[in-house]
């Protein structure tokens, strides 16, 4: 959940796509929609629709709230150790 | 044989429900064009209903996916969030969906408790295709009961009105089969398609829609199911399938079975397995019935 508030708080005015931000953060859709989830449901994250172009589903873009600015910002100002805080890919790489 | 062919066919009844439920529920989703697309057409089917624009976010999402392995990797992702994520609104789904799970849970246990209690069942006729169909069915009537749960308020309903179904039937069966002679008593199997009635009404009276009915009928078909084959197979194992009818007496002989406790138990568990059928099948049809009807009589939609 850090890694996507971070990612997120780094362009706070920017809306994004669930996939992008997955790609991103190095998550897959299993674990970045139930974060997506539990993000609104605080209040951390609003959600917007973007139209396709016709006969495509709309898509759903987000954004921190200011709730959510504040809360990212205290959760990645504090220093990290735990292992699951390194990204995945330096894992693999190392 | 006549009971293994009533199982199958009420089997693919059930079968056939599960399917057309699962359709109704994914339906108007997306519109699948490949296997990934249909998989999370299905998936989003999971998500309860107050999180079903999650449900059109990965939808649009996908779409968006032109590598078919990640498109996979995506909806298999999405199949596992929609099994995961619970409903916004706390409510009595839960519950609803842990007891079905247990009294499921409890058909199986009897069940292997009476294979071992009584290893020689296994031999008889038609005793594995039994076992499969009936393993088959709980899990179908567990998977339609959480199903419709996430997507609707009718667990409540159906739960109340599937244990008020199964008392029902045991009350009849009991009289009935007690008092044979009794023409008086036969007018109490009026009761058994009246409770269903009332279960589909009420469902629509409580949820406003026909389908709301309906969703109530499908729960209390499994609830009713369930609660009927532990009752009777609890019953059979307790008293070793006694007191043998004139009927087992009869048949036991030729049964190939060696001693007539597993040959009157493995009857009286076959008979359970159908019933557990039976009862269900008949419950979410009249049901299904009863909440149409009242829809229509309340002007209220008959459908979502």
């Amino acid at each position: 959940m850090v890694r996507v508030l971070a990612a997120l708080v780094a362009e706070p005015s920017r809306w994004r796509y669930g996939y992008d931000l997955g790609a991103e953060v190095d998550l897959k859709s299993g674990s970045l929609y139930p974060i997506l989830i539990r993000l609104t449901d605080r209040g951390l994250l609003e959600a917007t629709w973007e139209s396709g172009p016709p006969g495509k589903p709309p898509r759903h873009l987000y954004r921190l709230t200011p709730a959510g600015l504040e809360t990212a910002a205290i959760l990645t100002a504090e220093p990290v150790s735990r292992p699951s805080a390194v990204p995945r890919r330096q894992l693999r790489e190392a | 044989m006549g009971t293994l062919v009533a199982v199958l066919i009420l089997g693919s009844l059930a079968i056939g429900s599960l399917v057309g439920v699962r359709r109704r529920v994914a339906r108007g989703s997306t519109n699948p064009v490949d296997a990934p697309a249909r998989l999370l057409a299905w998936a989003i089917g999971f998500l309860a209903a107050d999180r079903a624009e999650w449900g059109q976010a990965m939808a649009g999402e996908l779409e968006h996916i032109e590598k078919r392995s990640k498109r996979w990797h995506f909806s298999l992702g999405c199949l596992s969030a929609a099994l995961l994520v619970p409903p916004r609104r706390a409510d009595s789904g839960r519950l609803v969906v842990g007891l079905v799970a247990a009294a499921a849970a409890g058909c199986v246990g009897l069940t292997l408790y009476g294979l071992m209690r009584y290893p020689a069942v296994l031999t008889g006729h038609g005793t594995w295709p039994a076992l499969a169909t009936f393993g088959a069915v709980l899990a179908g009537l567990t998977l339609t009961t959480a199903i419709i749960v996430r997507r609707s308020a009718a667990g409540a309903v159906g739960l109340a009105g599937g244990v008020a179904v199964a008392a029902v039937w045991i009350v009849v069966g009991v009289t009935v089969v007690s008092h044979p002679a009794a023409p008086a008593f036969s007018w109490l199997l009026l009761a058994l398609p009246l409770a269903p009635l009332t279960v589909g009404a009420a469902g629509t009276w409580r949820g406003m829609t026909g389908t709301a009915g309906r969703h109530a009928s499908l729960v209390s078909a499994a609830v009713a199911g369930m609660v009927l084959f532990l009752v009777l197979a609890t019953d059979a194992l307790v008293t070793a399938g006694g007191p043998y009818d004139a009927g087992q007496l009869h048949d036991f002989p030729h049964s190939g079975l060696p001693d007539m406790a597993t040959y009157a138990v493995s009857d009286n568990l076959g008979t359970a397995m159908a019933l557990l059928l039976l009862a269900s099948t008949t419950t979410a049809v009249i049901g299904a019935v009863g909440a149409t009807i009242t829809a229509r009589m309340r002007h209220a939609p008959t459908s979502a």
